[in-house]
């Protein structure tokens, strides 16, 4: 995975002084190593391998800082523990969980997960959905990747959506993926149905039914 | 001096300094690299970002040299202030090894 990328996975994630002061110098690091290995595949391969585990080490820290920090007595803040405090035992939870399950697949279908999270995040702060969505408890800006949290609507971002949560699901149990494909196939269809009724009848859905939020 | 404004230099904080003491601005990896395992490369910035904070240490990025790729990379030096931290704490554990 390039620096750059990675820089920008950081950027979504956590804060602009974080990654000056954490993330930049460990990628600076990381790439500066490589290109001091030499031409040997292995030595360029351990300089890699090294760098990487540091920068999710990296990340890892900031992560549980940032969470802490909502349980810290001083600066303790409502509104962020009420966010943060079911995360911690939930995530160890569903790790240890999901693993007896789906064992090593579980590491792509995270790998994707976390693309698919901020390729979203990535287009909604482009291009916000209008879509009437529920008073949440954090800011739009804490939102972080958190997919349950982005609002998408019936465009670029709902198709990026869908995609993202099949290659996760194919990923993880790929004895779905025909039904998945037949399922995904299947809304296609019913969304140019209804999209052909509207051209048709000129029928145009009140904007706060169920059918006017997915038409905007 | 209340017992929360007295300067706390734990090991890893102190090994740091002791690198960076009279010496050129080094960046991390140079840090792990001379601190013979003791100090490890994902942990190294998050030590350093403390000391910052605590004002022990000052950082600014290497300047760019034309055609290289890549970020530069960020030098750390001790301030005045973790210069005497350091000092501080050296004395009193040469002076409490004497008594021992």
């Amino acid at each position: 995975m390039p620096g750059s990328l990675l820089l920008a996975l950081a950027r979504l994630v956590v804060d602009a002084e974080t990654v000056n002061r954490l993330v930049e110098p460990t990628i600076a690091d990381l790439r500066r190593e490589f290109a001091d290995s030499g031409t040997s595949r292995i030595g360029r391969m351990a300089a890699l391998l090294s760098g990487y585990a540091a920068l999710w080490r990296v990340m890892g820290a900031v992560s549980l800082r940032a969470t802490l920090r909502a349980f810290h007595p001083v600066e303790f803040d409502l509104r962020s523990f009420v966010y943060h405090a079911p995360w911690v035992p939930l995530g160890i939870f569903l790790v240890v969980f999901m693993w007896q399950l789906l064992a090593w697949s579980l590491i792509p279908m995270a790998l994707a997960g976390l693309i698919f999270a901020a390729t979203v995040r990535r287009w909604n702060t482009r291009h916000p959905a209008r879509l009437a969505v529920p008073k949440r408890v954090v800011e739009p800006a804490s939102l972080g990747i958190n997919v349950a949290l982005v609002p998408v609507s019936g465009n670029a971002g709902g198709l990026i959506f869908m995609t993202g949560s099949l290659a996760i699901l194919m990923l993880g149990l790929p004895v779905l993926a025909v039904f998945l494909t037949l399922a995904a196939l299947s809304g296609v269809a019913v969304a140019a149905a209804l999209f052909a009724w509207h051209a048709v009848t000129g029928h145009t859905p009140q904007p706060g039914s169920p059918l006017g939020r997915l038409a905007r | 001096m209340s017992e929360s404004d007295i300067p706390r230099l734990p090991a890893k904080e102190r090994l740091i300094l002791e690198l960076l003491a009279g010496a050129e601005p080094k960046f991390g990896l140079q840090l792990v690299q001379e601190s013979d395992g003791r100090l490890k490369r994902g942990t190294v910035y998050v030590t350093l970002n403390r000391l910052e904070d605590k004002g022990y240490v000052t950082s600014h990025q290497e300047t760019p040299v034309p055609g290289a790729i890549g970020l530069p990379r960020r030098l750390y030096s001790t301030t005045g202030f973790g210069s005497r931290v350091l000092w501080a704490w050296t004395t009193l554990a040469q002076q409490l090894a004497t008594e021992v």
